[in-house]
């Protein structure tokens, strides 16, 4: 049975089943399997054997799960996007992924479900299932694919390495449906018949109603970046007697500090806690480890766990070979959960992609080593970064303010704060400068960079300089600029 | 309350908001600018128990109160009096 025919299997089990929630809405796993059939249905007699994707577009709504399937029902990869990214972003990524749809939730409402003939099930492990779009370093975004194999082998060590009651389930989704940390939670809930219970950005916005939501939500499983739980914990009230029936925490995407995890287990005693690690290139996450309170008093800085079965994780130097335990080096990841590559990028997909003993194999560009058979994961290789889970190039940050007027040079510089980014400052060089105050220009600047970049990737602090301090070699002083934050 | 006290939570203000215009220009619409979000809100809740021994509880806050530098001060005035 492959995922599909899994996720498809509970729309007959317990078709009355709630699958999402996400405010005020529901949906069931009964409308999610006759919807998604009936939209599969009309792709595949609209755009017969052109296996182009299909963009979506929205926030968290249901109808977001029934184009996702809908879409690779008809063996079509499907492309989220969130509407919080700028227009600009979304014509870029359009352009880049040329789908043969862009549908939003209010289409698929629209859609009638009355001529629903479910399309043959012709999915092939090899099929691209979604294309997510990370940040590329010359600032254009990078659409890497996953295909059912690599979602499948994730989800299946998913479910053999947490004992989820199927059904029952509760998962908690707080990462949009474009960031791939959602993904953990969609599948492991579709997959065994649980229920995903969405927090909008609205309600995060707002910490009473956020709260409020939790402590209805019924919540089995946490998935979040740590930064997310962090921010909730600030709150004393956020405890077991606010989440009863909550088993797990499952986090991804940064660092989780050794003092989110012990306060986790402090406040929610029945509750494991889980540390994760991999790319978005290897579907989600490829290492995990239980924190318990050994390995809070044995590690200051948290391990991020072993690989999953059938799966390699080595740390290599520069020359490729395999580092011994306790040597820093490159994490490279080999198996079936290793994408094949990046979309309409030939170039960049053979620089981080590469063929080990007959598996795929990509070069992170993150620098760890083992310890005690587990890896510890110690920061980058290059100019990319983690901004509360989000993964940034900050190249691609300074490719979009080069491209505003009057910016004449740019260099961007994370503020590092407990030895995490917390922030990004933007040194700039104006071509012209007006009579605007610093804080004036500042706000233009992160008002029109915020047109072409999300929100998470905006500058908040910008250094007006007359020139860029260069180095021996000519080159921008980054260090130097580093230094004077 | 005395201007030493304001200086602090502006001080405090500035600090999160990573911008100096929150001492200058005190109805400046911190969410509104985007200055400020949701970990930013904790943020400042954090530092201001920190530096006043004073705990604002998040799943009880409203918005409404610190949208600009001068109803924060507000908010923590009313705060710290209530609890003397």
């Amino acid at each position: 049975m492959n995922l599909l025919e899994q996720i498809g299997h509970w729309a007959l089990a317990a078709p009355n089943a709630i699958v999402h929630v996400s405010g005020d809405q529901t949906l069931s796993y009964g409308e999610l399997g006759s919807r998604s059939d009936a939209l599969a249905a009309h792709l595949t007699e609209r755009f017969g054997d052109d296996r182009a994707p299909i963009a979506v577009l929205g926030h968290r709504e249901p109808e977001m799960l029934i184009a996702f399937l809908g879409a690779v029902k008809s063996r079509r990869p499907y492309v989220p996007l969130d509407t919080a990214l700028p227009q600009q972003r979304i014509d870029r990524i359009l352009a880049i992924s040329r789908p043969a749809l862009l549908l939003t939730p209010e289409d698929i409402a629209r859609l009638s479900i009355s001529a629903a003939r479910p399309p043959a099930n012709g999915i092939q492990r090899d099929d691209p299932f979604y294309i997510l779009f990370t940040s590329g370093s010359t600032g254009e975004p990078k659409g890497v694919i996953i295909t059912l194999g690599c979602l499948e082998h994730f989800v299946t060590w998913m479910l053999e390495e947490h004992s989820f009651i199927s059904p029952g389930e509760m998962f908690l989704n707080t990462a949009p449906f474009s960031f791939d940390l959602s993904v953990m939670d969609l599948y492991c809930s579709l997959a065994t018949g649980g229920t995903l219970f969405s927090i909008s950005r609205d309600l995060v916005a707002n910490p009473k109603m956020l709260y409020r939501a939790l402590a209805n939500s019924g919540a089995t499983t946490w998935v979040s970046t740590p930064s997310f739980a962090q921010m909730c914990l600030v709150e004393e009230k956020f405890a077991e007697a606010m989440l009863p029936r909550m088993r797990r925490f499952l986090f991804c995407g940064e660092t989780l500090a050794v003092q989110t995890a012990a306060l986790l287990l402090e406040r929610f005693p029945r509750a494991q806690v889980w540390n994760m690690y991999g790319p978005t290139e290897t579907t989600v996450a490829t290492t995990s480890v239980r924190v318990d309170h050994s390995i809070l008093e044995k590690y200051p800085a948290l391990p991020v766990g072993r690989a999953m079965p059938g799966t390699d994780v080595f740390v290599v130097n520069e020359a490729g070979e395999t580092l011994p335990a306790n040597t820093r080096g490159e994490i490279v990841i080999a198996g079936p959960n290793v994408s094949p590559g990046y979309l309409g990028r030939p170039d960049l997909t053979a620089a981080a992609f590469f063929e080990h003993r007959h598996r795929r194999a990509y070069r992170t560009g993150d620098q760890g080593r083992f310890r005690d058979d587990i890896l510890f994961f110690e920061g980058r290789m290059d100019s990319q970064i983690k901004l509360s889970g989000y993964r940034i190039e900050l190249g691609d940050v300074e490719a979009n303010l080069l491209a505003l007027a009057r910016v004449r040079d740019a260099i961007v510089i994370p503020v590092i704060k407990n030895g995490a980014p917390q922030s990004l400052a933007a040194f700039v060089v104006l071509s012209e400068r007006d009579d605007a105050s610093h804080f004036e220009l500042t706000q233009a600047l992160r008002r029109q960079l915020g047109k072409r970049l999300p929100a998470y990737m905006l500058p908040r602090r910008f250094i007006f300089l007359d020139a860029l301090p260069l180095t021996a070699n000519g080159k921008a002083d980054r260090a130097r600029l580093a230094a004077s934050l | 309350m005395s201007t030493s006290f304001q200086e602090k939570v502006l001080q405090l203000v500035a600090s999160v908001a990573e911008t100096d215009e929150v001492r200058t220009n005190l109805d400046l619409p911190l969410y509104d600018s985007q200055l400020f979000d949701s970990i930013k809100t904790v943020e400042l809740m954090v530092r201001i128990e920190e530096e006043f021994s004073l705990k604002i509880s998040p799943a009880e806050f409203e918005r409404e109160n610190w949208l600009t530098p001068r109803k924060i001060i507000a908010d923590l005035e009313r705060r710290l009096q209530v609890k003397v």
